[in-house]
């Protein structure tokens, strides 16, 4: 069974939201976990996510029932409004830290 | 220094066999089996894939993009072949014993992970939405008074929310034409404007699990979809499933 895959997205958020953020995790024998590496990971959130009203849910399986998640987005949606606020926030403390963390390194 | 193994997804040991490519520094790519699963791998220098090595590399946006382009192009190899479930970036192992233990491990939950992906691909559907056109300020005079120039703000505010709503409604509606043909779906967070390279504001980023016989009428749901004044929708795809062959383990 082989089948044509689109090529690699021109887009690079496209590929670091899914390889540093999605996929299968397991312990390597390696143990740094991108968690671990404060910089990085401070970038990576500054630039794969933004203060918007789209937010991450968790995987919905529609295979016997797709109107139920339908409706569950409608609400998602609402109440992101009122996270934008929260995000904002949390943008604005990520920035300073990583200027921190910067000028720490010298 | 001595080598250890970069692991860039998992699969079946018949799919795994006939994978013929070349990975991270044109590494050659082989896989470890285990009870017919496999772990499609290709040798690293410990020295920069090792503890330290990758602390400092993880820091460095250049080598994690040069890394994350070699890892996602095996993947995609492998996806051409049949069923995977891609790794997350930058799992390391000293060697294939290591690896056939992690394989046996988990081998309940990575045959059901494969069987839900068989047959079918991730597809990414965005959406961006830019302010209307002319809104009422454009094409009249200065306000005649203070009331005027108040009333004149209310307005403004009021159709930028109406616009607003109707890109939101916009986006639901596709969204539940979409989940008729998808299998599943998950919301990613909004990206970096600079970083995805867009303009606007990014009120969608949705991945779907799509049956591959059905990924062309799929991609035409979206196409054909008619988006309000300032709202545009964009679908990329087939791609290997990383949003949903999802398993975390110790």
């Amino acid at each position: 069974m082989q089948r044509q895959m689109e090529p690699r997205s021109a887009n690079l958020a496209d590929i670091l939201e899914r390889v540093l953020d999605k996929g299968i995790v397991i312990a390597g024998d390696i143990s740094v976990s991108l968690v671990d590496v404060e910089l990085l990971t401070i970038r990576i959130r500054l630039l794969v996510a933004s203060v918007d009203k789209a937010k991450e849910m968790g995987i919905d399986w529609w295979e016997n029932d797709p109107m139920l998640s339908s409706r569950a987005r409608r609400e998602e949606i609402d109440s992101g409004r009122a996270d934008s606020d929260a995000l904002a926030e949390e943008n604005a403390e990520l920035r300073r830290r990583l200027e921190e963390l910067e000028a720490e390194r010298g | 220094m001595a080598d250890g193994l970069y692991a860039y997804a998992l699969t079946r040991a018949d799919v795994a066999d006939q994978v013929a490519t070349t990975g991270i520094h044109g590494g050659r790519v082989t896989s470890v089996t285990h009870e017919g699963l496999a772990a499609v791998v290709s040798p690293v220098d410990l020295e920069e894939f090792g503890e330290d090595g990758l602390r400092r590399h993880l820091e460095d946006l250049d080598w994690v993009r040069d890394v994350a382009f070699a890892h996602d192009d095996v993947v995609r190899e492998v996806a051409r072949l049949g069923p995977v479930a891609p790794m997350r970036l930058a799992t390391v192992f000293f060697g294939p014993d290591s690896v056939v233990e992690r394989l046996a491990g988990m081998a309940a939950e990575l045959t059901q992970v494969l069987d839900r992906v068989d047959g079918r691909s991730e597809w990414s559907v965005k959406a961006f939405s830019e302010r209307d056109g002319a809104t009422a300020q454009e094409g009249e005079g200065r306000p005649a008074t203070g009331r005027d120039y108040l009333a004149r703000r209310k307005q403004q505010a009021q159709e930028k929310e109406t616009a607003s709503e109707r890109h939101v409604d916009a986006v639901e509606a596709l969204h539940g034409e979409l989940a008729e043909i998808a299998l599943a779906g998950r919301h990613l967070s909004a990206q970096d404007r600079q970083l995805g390279g867009y303009t606007g504001e990014m009120i969608m980023n949705a991945a779907y699990l799509v049956g591959d016989v059905d990924g062309e009428r799929f991609r035409g749901l979206v196409e054909d979809h008619e988006a309000p004044a300032g709202l545009r929708f964009t679908v990329e795809g087939p791609w290997p499933p990383y949003s949903f062959a999802v398993l975390e383990q110790g």
